[in-house]
């Protein structure tokens, strides 16, 4: 119950700080750089993956609800979050899987963190920005889009766990 | 069925991905106008798509039922051409049976027919119920295709153009010179006959149209039999002989019409009056 309740403050974190600082941060047309995908990659490895996508639904419902983007972010963090077991099985050992890791830098070193969140921000940003054009006639944007944004948020995200990485040692 | 749900079970995560996506682009499509329009743009033409499909497959389902259709709206055309040739001819008569049509067509299909035997024959799918009797000449959508030679109530059997021998003989004539010959099959070929009986000072040229005589009461005169394959050569020409492709496809026929001579009991009378 109350690992339950720590995530729902930290989702509720997260959602303050896209609402509040990361959509403000505007870096450009069709630059949208992410922080909250992290509170996803933090989820425990035996958590439902039923679950999670749901969660994921709900939390990015409730963001675009606050960012006026129809359903944009929902169906982003539903893709990546319906992706991220098979990542995960991927990236993680047996005795890791059945330990019920939870993914960070610390617990994965920071080459395998990265490399498993580049994954799934991609998965991430290809739908947000597909939807987003919702076109297939400028395929040159929506590649640079996609992975210029990709970039950009796996960047914001190192930024982010560097700090408190720091903080914890 | 318990493995349809083992397998629908199975792919539950699946499932439930697929229903969240899709309600998360329900938002997003009621959201933006421009993902309204290229959203109902999008199913506008991919229903179209399925609908083109759909009716292409529905056609091609009732093909041959419009198939029936049209062969008998082809032998009502015939019957009115026919009848209209003669009315041109025969406009100086004043008797009422010379513009009478003398032959009538009944539409049949082929059920069974060989093309590789010496004596090569078609069975229809008419009778003497519908109509037929021995000796009426048969044609498909190309040209000549044989005679009917027995009947049963609801069947008939006949003889094809590809007969050795004197199984059937067919009194034929080149469409641009009038000259007369007589058909001959060797057996050699589905697709191939010769002339017989032309006269040596005849030339023919490839692509010639030979058709009917009308020399006889099966077939009226002007309907194809086939087309010069070749050049005659100096052999031919001493033998009185000339090569011919059919103009019928038999490997490809299916729908027949059978031709009645209305007046061949008549004609047959006055030709062999000692005939019962």
């Amino acid at each position: 119950m109350i690992a339950l309740l720590n995530y729902l403050g930290r989702g509720f974190l997260f959602l303050l700080l896209e609402w509040l600082v990361i959509s403000r941060l505007e870096p450009g047309p069709g630059w949208a750089p992410v922080l909250y995908p992290m509170f996803f990659f933090a989820f425990p490895v035996q958590f439902s993956a039923s679950a999670r996508i749901v969660f994921g639904f709900t939390f990015g419902l409730i963001l675009d609800l606050g960012l006026g983007t129809g359903g944009l972010h929902a169906a982003a963090t539903t893709a990546m979050a319906f992706v991220q077991p098979f990542v995960l099985r991927y990236f993680l050992s047996v005795d890791e899987r059945e330990n019920n890791l939870k993914p960070g830098p610390k617990s994965l070193g920071w080459l395998r963190y990265l490399w498993m969140a580049f994954w799934l921000l991609l998965v991430h940003q290809f739908f947000y920005h597909f939807y987003s054009l919702f076109s297939l006639g400028a395929p040159g944007m929506l590649l640079l889009r996609w992975l210029g944004n990709t970039c950009m948020s796996l960047a914001l995200i190192a930024l982010v766990q560097g700090l408190f990485y720091k903080k914890k040692n | 069925m318990k493995n349809l749900f083992l397998i629908l079970r199975k792919l539950r995560l699946l499932w439930v991905f697929l229903l969240f996506h899709g309600i998360s682009l329900v938002f997003i499509v009621r959201q933006f106008r421009y993902h309204q329009t290229v959203f109902f743009e999008s199913t506008a033409s991919i229903t179209r798509a399925w609908w083109t499909r759909t009716k292409e497959v529905e056609h091609f389902l009732f093909l041959s039922t419009e198939n029936a259709l049209l062969h008998r709206e082809l032998v009502r055309l015939r019957m009115q051409v026919m009848q209209q040739e003669l009315q041109g001819e025969r406009l100086c008569w004043t008797s009422d049976t010379a513009l009478k049509v003398p032959y009538s067509w009944l539409s049949a299909r082929l059920i069974q027919l060989t093309l590789n035997q010496s004596q090569n024959r078609f069975t229809l799918n008419r009778g003497s119920k519908q109509g037929l009797r021995p000796d009426m000449g048969v044609i498909g959508p190309a040209g000549v295709v044989g005679v009917v030679t027995q009947v049963s109530p609801n069947l008939a059997t006949g003889l094809t153009l590809m007969n050795e021998g004197q199984g059937l003989l067919l009194s034929v004539r080149l469409k641009s010179s009038g000259e007369l010959g007589n058909l001959v099959w060797d057996g050699k070929s589905a697709c191939c006959a010769r002339i017989e009986g032309l006269a040596t000072h005849v030339k023919v040229k490839p692509g010639d149209t030979v058709e009917t005589s009308g020399l006889s009461s099966i077939f009226p005169r002007g309907i194809p039999v086939g087309f010069i394959l070749k050049p005659r050569s100096e052999q031919d020409v001493e033998s009185g002989y000339a090569s011919l492709r059919f103009a019928t496809r038999f490997s490809a026929l299916d729908h027949v019409m059978v031709l009645d001579y209305t007046y061949q009991a008549e004609q047959d009378t006055l030709e062999n009056p000692l005939m019962p």
